[in-house]
C-alpha cells in the first residue's frame, strides 16, 4: 500500500515534535492551569450561591447551570471567541462609539469558555461536598462560640475542599484534553498546530500519532502526580 | 440566683410539639441530669439551651438576660456555656491539640503559646496528653469524648451542657468519659446533662429531672426520684432501666 511505503515518522518527528513542545504545549499548560484554578474559585461562588438562602440568586445560578450544561464547550467557545466580541461593538455603538471594534484572542476565549464550563461542573461537586460534611460539624463550631459563617468557612470548608480533590484531579485530567477545542478558535495549540503541519506536509498518520501520544504522556504524568498528592494529603489526615 | 432559668419553654415542629411548657432552673456549681424515655424531648431540651434549636416559645434566663431576645449576644453566650455531643463531633482536620485549642486562640483572641499550654494542662486533666499531636480518627470513641471536653473546657465555660456522652461508646469505654465528667463535677462545674447511665445520675446529680411526653413528669434529688418516684411513668421507667 502506498500510504504505508510513504511513512516518514522520523521526518514528522524532527520537524513537528519540536513544535509541539514548544509553544504549543506552553499554550495548553498555560491554558490549563490558569483555567483550572479559575475555574474552582468560579464553582465555589457558584456553590456558595447555591446555598445561600437569596431565592433569586439561587435561581439565577440554576438557569445559568442549565444553559452551561446545556450547550457543548466547543459552542461556548465558538460563541466567545467571534459572537461575544460583536455584541460588545453593538453596545459600543450604541453608547456613541461606532469605530470601535472589539477582538479577544483566542488563548482569552479559551481560558474564558473553559473556566465557565469546568466551573459550572466543579460549583455541583464542591455544593455536595459541602452539604456532605456532617451536620455535626457545624453545630460543635456554633456551640464553641463561632458565627455561622466562621463555622462554615473555618470547619465546613477546608473538609468539603480536601473531600472533593479526587474528583476535581479527574476534572483537570478531562480539562486538559479539553484545550483541544481551541484548535476551532485558531489557538496554536497542541491539535491546531498539528493540523497546520500536516497540510504542508501531507503526513497524516505520523502527525495525528505523535500528537495522540503527546496528549497521553501528560494526563499520565498529571495522574501520576495527582496520585502522589492524594496519597500525601490522605496521609496527613 | 439561678444561673440558667428556663420558663415555659415551648418547641414545635409543626404539629408536632416535642417540648410543652418546660420550667427548670439551673444554680451555679450543680449538676442537672435529664433522664426518660428516647422521644422525651431530653436532647432537644438541651439543644435548645445553646440555641442549637430556636425554642417556640417561653424563655431561657441565663445572667438575668433573657437569651431569646432579638439583641441577645447569642455568640458569646455560647463561648459560656459548653456542649459535648454523642457522637463528638471533633474536627478530623486538625490534630487534637489543634482542636483544643482552636477556639480560644480564634475567639479568645488568646496568644497561641498560651494556648498551647493551656490546651496540654486540659488534655493532661483529661488523660490525653500523650495523644496531644495525633488526629482524632486515631483515637477510641472514649478518649475522642474526652478530647471533646477538654475543647469544651478550653474556652473556660461556666456551664457545660452533655448530650448523652456516651450513649455512642462501647460499655467498656463509658467509665472512663463518666470518671472525667465526675471530676469537673467535683471541681463545681455546672452541668446539665442528658444520660442514661443511671449510676452516674444517682451519684453526681444534685438534681434529676425526668422527662415524658414533652413534660418535666418529676424533678427532685436523686435519692427522691431514685428511691421513691412518684409518679407512676418515673416507676415504670425506672423499673424497665434499673432491671438492665
Amino acid at each position: 500500500m502506498r500510504v504505508l511505503q510513504n511513512l516518514n515518522f522520523e521526518k514528522a518527528l524532527s520537524e513537528l515534535l519540536p513544535k509541539l513542545l514548544g509553544n504549543a504545549l506552553e499554550i495548553v499548560l498555560f491554558v490549563s492551569i490558569s483555567s483550572f484554578i479559575l475555574a474552582i474559585l468560579f464553582g465555589f461562588l457558584l456553590a456558595l450561591g447555591r446555598l445561600s438562602r437569596f431565592k433569586l440568586l439561587n435561581g439565577i445560578i440554576i438557569v445559568f447551570q442549565e444553559i452551561i450544561r446545556g450547550t457543548p464547550l466547543l459552542v461556548q467557545l465558538v460563541y466567545i471567541y467571534y459572537v461575544f466580541p460583536l455584541f460588545v461593538q453593538i453596545i459600543a455603538y450604541f453608547l456613541g462609539f461606532p469605530n470601535y471594534t472589539a477582538s479577544l484572542s483566542s488563548v482569552a476565549a479559551g481560558i474564558i469558555g473553559i473556566t465557565i464550563n469546568y466551573g459550572t461542573y466543579i460549583s455541583e461537586v464542591i455544593r455536595s461536598a459541602i452539604l456532605g460534611i456532617d451536620k455535626g460539624q457545624t453545630e460543635a463550631a456554633l456551640a464553641l462560640g463561632f458565627s455561622p459563617r466562621q463555622a462554615m468557612f473555618r470547619i465546613v470548608i477546608p473538609q468539603a475542599f480536601f473531600n472533593s480533590i479526587p474528583v476535581l484531579g479527574n476534572y483537570l485530567l478531562t480539562l486538559v484534553k479539553d484545550t483541544s477545542l481551541m484548535a476551532y478558535i485558531t489557538a496554536p495549540e497542541l491539535l491546531q498546530t498539528t493540523q497546520a503541519y500536516i497540510s504542508q506536509s501531507f503526513t497524516t498518520i505520523e502527525s495525528y500519532t505523535i500528537v495522540a501520544v503527546v496528549y497521553l504522556v501528560i494526563c499520565l504524568c498529571l495522574s501520576f502526580i495527582l496520585k502522589a498528592a492524594e496519597r500525601r494529603l490522605c496521609r496527613r489526615r | 440566683m439561678a444561673l440558667i432559668e428556663i420558663k415555659n419553654l415551648k418547641k414545635d415542629y409543626g404539629d408536632l410539639h416535642v417540648l410543652k411548657d418546660i420550667n427548670v432552673s439551673v444554680e451555679e456549681g450543680e449538676v442537672l441530669v435529664l433522664i426518660g424515655p428516647s422521644g422525651s424531648g431530653k436532647s432537644t431540651f438541651l439543644r435548645c439551651i445553646n440555641l442549637l434549636e430556636q425554642p417556640s416559645g417561653g424563655e431561657i434566663i441565663y445572667d438575668e438576660k433573657n437569651i431569646l431576645s432579638r439583641k441577645f449576644d447569642i455568640q458569646h453566650y455560647r463561648e459560656q456555656v459548653g456542649m459535648c455531643f454523642q457522637r463528638f463531633n471533633l474536627f478530623p482536620f486538625m490534630t487534637v491539640l489543634g482542636n483544643v485549642m482552636y477556639a480560644p486562640v480564634h475567639l479568645l483572641k488568646m496568644p497561641k503559646e498560651q494556648a498551647r499550654i493551656e490546651a496540654l494542662e486540659l488534655l493532661e486533666k483529661v488523660g490525653l496528653r500523650d495523644k496531644a499531636n495525633v488526629y482524632p480518627d486515631t483515637l477510641s470513641g472514649g478518649q475522642q469524648q474526652r478530647v471533646a471536653i477538654a475543647r469544651s473546657l478550653a474556652m473556660h465555660p461556666k456551664a457545660i451542657l452533655f448530650d448523652e456522652p456516651t450513649s455512642a461508646l462501647d460499655p467498656e469505654l463509658v467509665g472512663e468519659v463518666l470518671e472525667v465528667m465526675r471530676q469537673l463535677a467535683q471541681e463545681g462545674m455546672t452541668m446539665i446533662v442528658v444520660t442514661h447511665e443511671m449510676g452516674f445520675a444517682r451519684d453526681v446529680a444534685n438534681k434529676v429531672i425526668f422527662m415524658d411526653g414533652g413534660y418535666v413528669l418529676e424533678e427532685g434529688t436523686p435519692e427522691e426520684i431514685f428511691s421513691h418516684p412518684k409518679h407512676d411513668r418515673t416507676k415504670e421507667f425506672l423499673s424497665r432501666v434499673l432491671s438492665k
